[in-house]
């Protein structure tokens, strides 16, 4: 019986392992093993030991990628992923509770619509956005009240990448922000307008305490999410001008596949990688403590009696 | 303190009408109970008098001042939920000391002024502690607590009491009371509990449906019901209601109740129910308002005992006339057992009658 049950388990368990298997746990150790190689573009495994790894400490670019990293990655998260989207979780919270349920409903499907564009149709609408001439949208606004057409990608790369990125992030926060806040009994809310609190102060003293789990945990996993994300940075900037915009996941990435930069450097390419896995467990961790997620974990992540 | 005057009140919900064009008066200093079956609208009218829900129709007065539009805050209004709705993430003391803390109180004063209403509910010793960390009971006073801290002009309590076990619920009702009596302010409590609402208030608004039934004081809830539903809410065990139709037999008036069930009509009655010209009723007698006779008597109808349940202090005894049932209420140590033949009198001034189409109280003398 008990044998029988072990089998059972075994096979049921079977197509999600080997799935995981061939899919993460060999890629893995391929790119482990890779990043001990000088692999290039003829993908010939010839080993050269922790090479790659002491390269990297000479690589003057990489403490810039490593500070762009940094700075695109809280920047997108203070300003767009945790309070632009919690802004907007209040907003159509706000407005939901004013009986335009519908209205609220359509402002947050607004917001969800840049995830649901394809990331290179979403690149290239950001392209026409930011074009330098006069035909891109925010310089023929600029010129229709007279200014002078602006080179945004070039003078502000870091803000475009960071703006492009948190257009979309911001509804990852909005949806779970928004269902935290709404699932908040209707009575604490009473209660706090009884007590004597305005809007804001309802905000401060009783909804955002409520909602402290939702908002540590989005926060944390925008941050890992973030940390490997590059793709729409790829589109617009490509991580110009003159690495002013490379993040470490793009610098992997042209490293291995180029862009304009054509390296083919698979070996060094994946040694980054390996790194950048390294830095988003040291993240976790940190996260992990500080946020003491090992209570949320034991608790319901909403504290609503 | 104040006292609360609400005029032709009306709240619907879209095409729902919760509350249908109530009015009432709440004297200063005393506790009104709004009693009423779950979806009656009490809960509503608590709500509107607490400034969250602002009426479709009509008005209110706090102390001749209409209070209509004026939000929460300035009304001055402590209220207690059923929840309690505590804050989790606030200590019992910044719970008790939050809406001082909105109010920009000085922090020696707010420290002094929760110390001393957590003393009056003898909750002191848990200042420190997270809402979860203490018992039902005890949340339950650091919401009163928390109402009352900031010496409200109003006391609204929603079914306070509804969520404490059977021992507890008695405690607390006689400390809410002692409380406020303590303090005089007036108060409103919302409960679907009949005991609740006797013990605790100085009178009692029924409702049903959105409508108030009746608003009398708690005896006469129970003694001069002014409708069948009232006469059927309140009393447990629940009154003897069932159908009677005005007769004569043998020159005697009796009320013919079912096929088998012959109540004679005492004289006071009859007298009252001349002028009328229905002769089809609703008949309601409470249970202890009916007296077990071992002997025959010219007011008492004969049965025989279907059941008896004991019911710790009284004995339901359980007679069968046909389809209608009669319940007397006698205490446990009176000798009755099924079978036995007993003479049933019900006491003549106790007697209601309710009209069979209207379903309202029709008026007998005395």
């Amino acid at each position: 019986m008990k044998r029988r049950g072990y089998g059972m388990i075994v096979l049921l368990l079977l197509p999600a392992l080997l799935i995981i298997l061939a899919f993460y746990v060999v890629p893995a150790v391929l790119t482990g093993t890779m990043s001990l190689t000088n692999m290039d573009h003829r993908l010939s495994w010839n080993f050269v030991g922790l090479d790659n790894y002491k390269a990297m400490l000479q690589d003057t670019i990489l403490s810039r990628v490593f500070w762009n990293t940094l700075l695109y990655v809280f920047g997108t998260l203070l300003c767009f992923n945790v309070t632009f989207g919690l802004l907007l979780a209040l907003a159509t919270s706000y407005i939901a509770e004013r009986q335009a349920e519908r209205t609220s409903m359509f402002f947050r499907a607004l917001w969800l619509l840049p995830r649901f564009t394809p990331p290179i149709v979403y690149g290239v609408i950001w392209l026409w956005i930011l074009d330098p001439t006069r035909n891109g949208l925010l310089n023929g606004i600029l010129n229709f009240f007279g200014g002078r057409p602006v080179s945004w990608i070039s003078e502000y790369p870091m803000p475009v990448i960071i703006l492009t990125n948190g257009v979309i992030g911001a509804s990852f926060g909005m949806i779970l922000f928004y269902s935290a806040i709404t699932s908040i009994s209707k009575e604490y809310t009473w209660a706090a307008e009884v007590d004597g609190a305005g809007w804001l102060q309802r905000i401060r003293y009783v909804t955002l305490p409520l909602i402290r789990w939702p908002l540590m945990f989005v926060t944390a996993y925008q941050t890992l999410s973030l940390l490997t994300s590059y793709e729409y940075i790829l589109i617009i900037t490509g991580g110009g001008p003159f690495y002013r915009t490379t993040v470490w996941s793009l610098y992997a990435y042209n490293e291995a596949f180029g862009g304009y930069y054509a390296s083919y450097r698979f070996g060094y390419a994946t040694a980054l990688t390996l790194v950048l896995v390294l830095i988003s467990m040291v993240a976790s961790i940190i996260y992990w403590r500080v946020f003491r997620f090992r209570e949320m974990m034991s608790e319901p992540k909403i504290e609503v009696i | 303190m104040a006292a609360v005057v609400l005029k032709n009140i009306t709240k619907a919900f879209g095409s729902v009408v919760a509350v249908d064009n109530i009015s009432l008066e709440i004297p200063d200093g005393q506790v009104t109970a709004l009693l009423g079956p779950s979806g009656c609208g009490k809960t509503t009218t608590l709500l509107m008098l607490a400034g969250i829900y602002q009426p479709t129709r009509g008005e209110i007065f706090f102390d001749e001042v209409m209070v209509n539009g004026i939000p929460p805050k300035l009304r001055n209004v402590g209220l207690v939920f059923q929840s309690y709705a505590l804050y989790p993430h606030m200590t019992v003391f910044e719970n008790i000391a939050f809406p001082l803390k909105l109010k920009k109180v000085p922090k020696d004063e707010i420290r002094q002024r929760v110390q001393d209403i957590a003393k009056v509910v003898q909750i002191d010793d848990l200042l420190q502690r997270k809402p979860a960390q203490i018992s039902g009971g005890q949340q339950q006073r650091v919401a009163l607590c928390r109402a009352l801290v900031k010496n409200p002009d109003l006391l609204l309590l929603d079914e306070p009491l509804s969520n404490l076990d059977a021992r507890l619920r008695i405690e607390t009702r006689a400390e809410i009371k002692r409380i406020q009596q303590e303090l005089g302010i007036t108060t409103i409590l919302v409960t679907h509990d009949q005991v609740e609402a006797v013990t605790m208030a100085d009178q009692v608004a029924v409702m049903r449906n959105g409508v108030i039934q009746q608003y009398s004081s708690p005896e006469d809830l129970l003694l001069k019901p002014a409708n069948m539903f009232v006469a059927s809410f309140m009393g447990d065990p629940p009154m003897n209601l069932m159908e009677a139709e005005l007769s004569s037999e043998n020159g005697k008036s009796v009320f013919r109740c079912g096929s088998e069930l012959k109540i004679p009509v005492p004289d006071a009655i009859a007298a009252a129910l001349q002028s009328r010209r229905d002769r089809e009723f609703i008949l309601g007698v409470r249970p202890e308002n009916l007296e077990l006779l071992d002997e025959p008597h010219e007011l008492a109808v004969p049965g025989t005992v279907f059941m008896v349940e004991l019911l710790g202090r009284d004995k339901l005894v359980d007679f069968r006339f046909g389809e209608v049932a009669l319940r007397a209420l006698v205490p446990a140590d009176v000798a009755v057992s099924q079978g036995e033949k007993k003479w049933i009198r019900p006491q003549a001034h106790r007697i209601h009658l309710f009209g069979k189409a209207d379903r309202q109280a029709v008026p007998l003398a005395g």
